[in-house]
């Protein structure tokens, strides 16, 4: 089924589907889906992802890592294309390539992980929302989260949005209840084919690895075709 | 050398006495001061390998006021400073409002629960606990030379704790757990597929064959994908004890504690006495199981742990209850009477007790039959190990909708091959009402599934939809 995403789901999706697998610490641990996946074209054209820790305002954002590097924009998907993980030292020598200030511990009780801060889906060439559901015939419109769940290593997901409506020729019809979205990683960033123009950082909230660090996600309103809506 | 310091229990004992007599200095009415020192140790495995092993101790002290009905809360790592730690209690219990007939529980006696300490466990040294995580490692590469544990470990634990109170609660414990969990991935033909399985226990577990066994057995079963058209049809589902547990404890623990039910915030809200799940299931919180995860002598407010009778052959009887929220919901006109359970639960230093489960279990009056038996007799239908997004279930409504991370269809009363994912959707309390069978607790696997809710395998046989791709 055809799914439209807001900015605030489309955050949820990109920081747990797709973020979550680009953390370096999981894919030597042979737990993502994009091992050996560096230089690939893993998503649509239309696809660019950064992870800044240095977004102004950003809830998740941090000037030193919690191993004492400067932080900077790492972009990770560029126009389809799988740019880096994320690393911190450990991982940057496992993987032999340059670290770039990943490194975020909870607290002092905890060692430092591989971790994201800011992590967006940047925008597209659809003006706005009305112009990217104008071309759906039937679909899903979801609106932010209840929360998800992410198996990094067989890259499946789940959502579950707090509110959904029916599009029916290209309007937004019926409301739904309890909508989930669901599928496969490579596959859903492959289906994407439309991203409004504005990406916004839209949800401030705490990411769970075992420890807990303040994180900011978002992005622009996104179309994906065939996604599994329950 | 153990886990636990020698006069850990008497040191914890002493601090609560300087914080109840600073509290006594400071004319609190009611007070109680509650300790608990942690310690453990814990081995992580990644790819095959112990990746980090690691170590320590925490703990604190807090203090609960209650004065006319006003609650106030403090905590530090230490009793030094006592007079502090009151004198901010206060001032908070000042500020809070009152819940009329708010009171601290009177000692009502205890009795120990046993199997809850093992010094085995206090005993273990780093070395033993790794080689216990290599011989985990080398098992599931002997199943199966394709497996490797890509995630999971070995933690120990020990925590000592201490509750004093103005009522004339005086006590003292100690418990031990030992915890291991293992991903188990096979990466082949550029799929890769998981299984997952843990075991928990209050002793030293020295067996992790069945844990093993079954991590690659569901590596290796869901490999087996079969085509399936895309369809979406109601279909009996057997989940096993570990696929039900997420969606059976975000609903039925939500909408079983008593102040959703008596503010009408749960599926079961205005329904005592009546049917709610099938006359042949009941369900009990049973904080005095012997060596259970979620038993103690007493709970968090000291009061005894008890055996609480929830819904007894289909009918709601029960809810749970700590002290605060019972006075709260009284005063609120909510309901006309309530009493705590024996269900307060702390979860460390730095919070006052909350309404909490102990031990969930649930039970069939009916003849329990294997797994094996129950697919044979189910015909047509899936068997889920794990669902993902169970948290996203509406505990309100009791309505679900997740996804499947490792599921297989059953036809003709055999498992034919695995589908690669499919959405389930349903109401899971409805589902509960009718056609349902409970499979025999398989003492071979771990007892435990979702902490401390004990369930067995389940057949739906009505109310489930599955949305296969």
């Amino acid at each position: 089924m055809n799914l439209v995403a807001d900015p605030d789901l489309t955050g949820v999706y990109i920081h747990e589907a797709l973020g979550h697998p680009c953390e370096a610490d999981l894919v030597a641990a042979g737990d993502s889906c994009l091992d050996g996946k560096l230089g690939e074209m893993i998503g649509d054209p239309l696809v660019t992802v950064l992870d800044d820790p240095t977004w102004e305002g950003g809830h998740g954002s941090f000037p030193v890592d919690d191993e004492g590097l400067d932080t900077a924009s790492r972009t990770l998907i560029e126009n389809g294309r799988l740019v880096t993980y994320l690393n911190h030292r450990e991982t940057a020598a496992y993987f032999d390539i340059p670290t770039n200030g990943a490194a975020r511990a909870q607290d002092g009780l905890h060692h430092p992980l591989v971790r994201m801060s800011n992590t967006m889906i940047m925008g597209g060439k659809h003006e706005d929302l009305d112009e990217l559901l104008g071309d759906v015939q039937d679909g899903v419109y979801a609106c932010g989260t209840r929360g998800g769940q992410v198996d990094t290593g067989r890259g499946s997901f789940q959502f579950a949005a707090q509110e959904a409506w029916r599009i029916r020729d290209g309007e937004l019809a019926e409301p739904l209840k309890d909508v989930s979205v669901s599928g496969m990683t490579l596959s859903i960033l492959k289906n994407v084919d439309g991203l409004t123009k504005n990406a916004v950082l839209a949800s401030p909230g705490f990411c769970g690895k075992g420890q807990m660090v303040p994180v900011g996600d978002g992005g622009p309103a996104m179309r994906i075709r065939d996604a599994l809506v329950g | 050398m153990t886990l636990v310091p020698e006069g850990s229990q008497d040191r914890l004992l002493d601090g609560c006495e300087i914080i109840g007599k600073a509290a006594q200095d400071a004319s609190a009415p009611m007070w109680e001061v509650f300790a608990i020192q942690s310690y453990g140790q814990d081995v992580e495995i990644e790819r095959g390998r112990v990746s980090l092993a690691g170590g320590g101790g925490e703990g604190g002290y807090c203090i609960r006021v209650v004065d006319s009905g006003r609650t106030g809360f403090a905590y530090s790592t230490t009793p030094d400073n006592a007079a502090e730690m009151v004198r901010k209690a206060m001032r908070t219990c000042a500020l809070t409002p009152a819940i009329e007939g708010l009171e601290l529980p009177e000692d009502a006696g205890s009795t120990p629960v046993e199997g809850m300490w093992d010094f085995k466990v206090d005993q273990i040294t780093p070395e033993e606990l790794m080689q216990q995580a290599d011989q985990v490692i080398e098992k599931v590469s002997e199943l199966d030379s394709r497996a490797i544990v890509t995630g999971g470990g070995m933690a120990l634990s020990c925590h000592v704790g201490a509750l004093l109170t103005s009522q004339g609660i005086s006590s003292g414990g100690r418990i031990s757990s030992h915890s291991t969990g293992i991903q188990v991935s096979i990466d082949e033909d550029d799929r890769i597929t998981s299984g997952w399985s843990s075991m928990s226990s209050r002793s030293l577990v020295s067996d992790f064959d069945g844990m093993c066994e079954e991590g690659v057995e569901w590596a290796v079963s869901t490999r087996n994908l079969i085509d399936v058209e895309k369809n979406v049809e109601d279909a009996q589902v057997l989940f096993t004890h570990r696929g039900v547990s997420g969606l059976f404890s975000n609903i039925f623990c939500s909408a079983l504690r008593g102040e959703k039910l008596s503010r009408g915030e749960s599926v079961w809200s205005g329904k005592f006495g009546q049917s709610i799940l099938a006359p042949h299931l009941s369900l009990v919180d049973d904080g005095r199981l012997p060596g259970g995860a979620g038993s103690g002598t007493r709970d968090g407010e000291g009061l005894p742990t008890r055996v609480t009778s929830l819904i007894d052959s289909g009918r709601l009887v029960s809810g749970i209850w700590a002290t605060r929220d019972a006075a709260e919901q009284v005063e609120a006109g909510n309901v006309e009477s309530a009493d705590s359970t024996g269900n307060a639960g702390r979860g460390g230093h730095h919070s006052p007790p909350v309404t909490s489960f102990n031990n969930l279990i649930l039970s069939s009056s009916d003849r329990q039959i294997e797994r094996e038996s129950m697919i044979e007799d189910m015909e047509h239908g899936y068997l889920v190990q794990s669902v993902m997004g169970a948290h996203t279930a509406n505990p309100s409504s009791g309505d679900f909708s997740v996804t499947t991370s490792s599921i297989l269809r059953v036809k003709d009363g055999e498992v034919v091959g695995a589908v690669k994912q499919a959405g389930l959707s349903g109401n899971l309390p409805a589902a509960f009402s009718k056609d349902v069978s409970l499979a025999q607790m398989n003492k071979a696997t771990p007892l435990w599934s979702g902490g401390s809710i004990i369930v067995p395998d389940v057949l739906l046989r009505q109310g489930i939809r599955v949305n296969s791709s």
